[in-house]
């Protein structure tokens, strides 16, 4: 087990490091110069050659690239991810206070997805072929094939604009603290981020649990006289759970994707926001600082998803051991 | 009701407190079955969400602080302005974006503004006076500020301020401004530590000696552009590194009516009165935060925020908004398209005129402006006095057009390039417009999206045709537009390379000269230069639109779209 993880571990960091080196000569090929364009044309007076050229040179930006993924390298080993280039400030610091608006958004959707996009896909399987199942099939693609854009323009339209009940935009009222004031801002794209990711939870669910219900082992449980809630929470549920373990760690990542896009609706300061801000701006650190964010993460998730797989099914950690 | 304790406002360990002893309380009621075992866990995952929401609100408030101020909004004496852009920093010095003037309007102050009427207003500068050869310019400033800090604000602080300005390693985007301070040249070159030309001979006085006359230094004080800094404070840090300055973003000392507070999130920002304002205010706290337009338009008419920028294309529909008001300007700025003269594809004069005559500016005013703006036939549209009234109208006369070009013996085989920064609604419509228009006449216009990273790039390499671009105050001295079309300020400001020694000699005599009639007839014939030879392709001049809630009172525009917060001190709530 440790061996396997070493291996892994091991895996990730070279992938992240050949991850990071593509980036740099992405963001070189990339159009634009972040100091021509600090320094506007429209309204700059002075000699704009020579303030172009300081501003490249206090950014570091006249180094050969190689000097510059060093550089950068050196000091992210030391824990610094450098500086943004619009507003100074270090990334690492607007990273953490984007990164806590992204997770309170994210974390209530998957909470919402797996609360709704689960159980529903459980009963779907159980009540096969019903009105039951129909409906919730149809909902469930409805979910996965509407865009979140459409449905939160939708949400707006209606639960902000229409009815009033809930705030159109934002994190929290101006100044407003306490738990009520943020539980508001959070339901509107909470729910619509949840509902486009419980689709494909209850898809899941609901053939990973027909898969299992078809199985011997339950027939033998069910003659062997258990009741039906102790042979479906007890003997199917938990088995069907597997694959879903693996499912919903590995949508993380694209969980982050739908962010993106949820936050410019709703003008929620989160990392998708941040990062569609920083490459129109084409703020290096901040855009590498992202992007390997989310590497970390995809990586991350993925060896979480193979270690809670073991931790639910035995049978996986023997053979590991083996 | 149990979970009423979540929203009162106590320190997040209680609540985290409060949250453990509940669900003890539950899993022990019910300790039965599988049913509610699933129950107590959902239960338990709830109530961990509910409290890390709760904590994870930001900072805690500080005591005596007010919170909890939903439901309570239309008592409290707070407003919420909307950014139209995220807001980086306070930094007056570098070369900026609106909403940081905007926030720097609202914690900085500078000598003189532009009012209501398109007049220099008196701020730090109580008045100021001119000599008669123009070449020294004399600031009495108000004896009566203070620094938020409690330090008195002085002559030294504005000398300090302008040096700053001045010196182009401080990152100043306004150092050009300055050339014809005396002094300045050496002071470039290194052969002086400070600027003779500036000069501070009492705490309230503060004088600039220039090298040649200006009669229009005022137009490159006004704010949002340059504001006064606290020398006790910046003064500290080395010049080199202000670009950066963590001060910038978070300042610690302010001079405007609403200072720094924190940013509540990275888009926005709380500000408090400013202890030491020379008047009395009337708000409790003020919100900036970057908001797009669809939301802010939304949020406008919801009534969360108080204040925002409007779109021509909104304007209509802000308008009868119950409780809102549209507050409409004629705006400072043109819009215009921009050739590389030096590149010569548009260098015949007949070629850029018949460009005018092919597109239909009124139509464009009308469909996609919604009505709200004019066209213009010169750069310069106001004061009402530097108006010359024998321009000539270029009309929408595709024939004429025609003409034109086959006078100038065009080729409808040159391909020309409608560069657009795509993205922006007005200009992304307008180009599309205009390419079908110059079409019609046998120009092969095709629009070519330029991303905003590229486009300083590409000005510098002199590769455009025509590009669009709105900016400009050309509304309060016609010397204005020096920086668009003088031959020294090519590489500069003056984008599309135009140099006309004539024009240049007419704008030299017009900056020297005091008495307002000789300056009248020097512009009137400048600006026929300019209206014949047509450097730039101007297609109109957008009105300065702003809504506000019923909730902020005393709000008016002046000047430009990034001036909206220029008499902050006299706002208040009410409605």
């Amino acid at each position: 087990m440790i061996a396997f993880l070493v291996r892994r571990l091991m895996i990730s960091g070279v992938v992240l490091a050949a991850m990071s080196i593509l980036l740099f000569v992405l963001l070189q090929v990339m159009p634009g110069d972040p100091a021509e364009m600090m320094i506007d044309p429209f309204s700059f007076a002075g000699n704009r050659e020579e303030a172009v050229a300081r501003r490249r040179e206090q950014l570091g930006l006249d180094q050969p690239v190689v000097v510059q993924y060093f550089r950068w390298l050196g000091e992210l080993l030391q824990g610094n991810l450098g500086y943004s280039f619009s507003s100074g400030r270090a990334v690492s610091e607007v990273m953490t206070t984007r990164l806590s608006g992204t997770i309170r958004l994210m974390g209530a959707s998957m909470l919402i997805a797996v609360l709704v996009g689960i159980p529903v896909g459980i009963v779907a399987a159980l009540r096969r072929n019903t009105a039951v199942d129909y409906t919730a099939s149809f909902v469930s693609l409805l979910a996965i094939s509407v865009p979140s854009f459409f449905v939160a323009l939708l949400g707006i339209y209606v639960f902000a604009l229409t009815l009033g009940w809930l705030p159109t935009a934002g994190m929290n009222s101006p100044g407003g603290t306490g738990l009520w004031d943020s539980l508001r801002y959070l339901i509107l794209p909470a729910s619509i981020l949840g509902f486009a990711l419980a689709g494909p939870y209850m898809r899941y669910a609901r053939s990973s649990m027909l898969e299992v219900l078809g199985q011997d082992f339950l027939v033998t449980a069910r003659s062997k006289g258990l009741s039906r809630l102790q042979v479906v929470g007890r003997h199917a549920l938990r088995n069907a759970m597997i694959p879903l373990v693996t499912v919903a760690a590995i949508q993380i990542p694209s969980l982050f994707a739908g962010a993106v896009v949820i936050e410019q609706i709703f003008a929620w300061p989160g990392m998708g926001r941040m990062a569609l801000e920083a490459i129109s701006a084409r703020d290096y650190p901040i855009l590498l600082g992202f992007v390997m964010a989310v590497a970390i993460l995809v990586v991350v998730c993925n060896l979480l998803a193979d270690l809670a797989y073991a931790i639910i099914d035995p049978r996986i950690r023997i053979g590991g051991r083996a | 009701m149990q979970t009423a304790f979540l929203f009162d406002g106590k320190p997040c360990s209680r609540k985290i407190f409060f949250a453990i002893s509940i669900l003890g309380h539950i899993t022990e009621a019910e300790k039965e079955g599988v049913t509610v075992r699933i129950r107590s866990t959902l239960m338990s995952i709830g109530a961990a969400v509910i409290v890390l929401a709760a904590c994870s609100t930001g900072d805690e408030p500080a005591p005596g602080e007010p919170e909890g101020t939903e439901g309570t909004a239309q008592d409290s004496r707070d407003v919420s302005v909307q950014l139209y852009q995220a807001p980086t920093s306070f930094n007056p010095l570098i070369a900026s974006i609106g909403p940081n003037h905007l926030i720097s309007q609202l914690h900085w102050d500078g000598l003189v503004s532009v009012g209501p009427d398109n007049e220099y207003e008196s701020r730090l500068a109580e008045s100021w006076s001119v000599s008669e050869d123009g070449m020294t310019w004399t600031f009495d400033l108000r004896d009566d500020v203070t620094w938020s800090d409690g330090e008195p604000f002085t002559a030294d602080d504005v000398l300090f301020s302008f040096e700053l300005y001045a010196d182009p390693a401080s990152g100043s985007a306004n150092a050009g401004k300055f050339a014809s301070v005396d002094g300045a040249a050496a002071f470039a070159d290194g052969e002086a530590d400070s600027i003779a030309g500036f000069t501070a001979p009492d705490d309230h006085t503060f004088v600039v000696s220039l090298t040649e006359p200006n009669s229009a230094f005022l137009i490159d004080l006004i704010q949002p552009i340059l504001f006064i800094l606290p020398e006790h404070v910046v003064g500290e840090f080395p010049v080199e590194e202000l670009t950066d300055h963590q001060f910038f973003r978070e300042p610690t000392v302010g001079l405007g009516p609403y200072v720094f507070q924190r940013w509540v999130t990275d888009d926005q920002i709380e500000f408090h009165p400013n202890p030491q304002y020379r008047n009395e205010l009337h708000l409790d706290r003020v919100f900036a935060q970057f908001l797009t337009t669809d939301v802010a338009m939304a949020q406008l008419e919801t009534g969360e925020i108080d204040y925002a920028q409007v779109a021509a294309a909104d304007a209509t529909r802000v308008e009868q908004i119950d409780g809102v008001t549209l507050h409409r300007d004629e705006g400072p700025g043109v819009m215009a398209l921009h050739t590389a003269h030096d590149s010569g594809k548009l260098a015949d004069v007949r070629v850029r005129q018949a460009i005018l005559h092919a597109i239909d500016r009124d139509s464009l005013v009308d469909e996609v402006l919604n009505g709200e703006g004019k066209v213009v036939d010169t750069l310069i549209h106001g004061p009402d006095w530097a108006m010359p009234d024998d321009l000539t109208h270029y009309d929408y006369d595709p024939a004429r057009a025609q003409a034109l070009l086959d006078e100038a013996g065009w080729d409808s085989e040159t391909p020309v390039r409608l560069e657009v920064t795509p993205g922006q609604a007005d200009r992304d419509t307008i180009v599309t417009i205009v390419a079908g228009q110059l079409q019609a006449v046998g120009i092969d216009a095709t629009v070519a999206e330029m991303e905003s990273s590229v486009m300083a790039e590409r000005i510098g390499e002199r590769d455009f045709d025509l590009l669009i671009s709105g900016y400009g105050m050309f509304n309060i001295d016609p010397a204005a537009m020096d920086a668009r079309v003088k031959c020294n300020q090519i590489g500069g400001s003056n984008l599309s390379g135009y140099c006309n020694e004539e024009l240049d000699e007419l704008l030299e005599q017009g900056i020297a000269t005091a008495d307002q009639d000789e300056r009248q007839q020097i512009y009137a014939e400048a600006q026929r230069i300019m209206n014949e030879e047509v450097p730039i392709i101007l297609l109109y001049s957008p009105n300065n639109l702003a809504g506000t809630s019923a909730q902020l009172q005393g709000f008016e525009t002046a000047g430009s779209v990034s001036n909206h917060f220029w008499n902050a001190a006299d706002w208040s709530v009410g409605g």
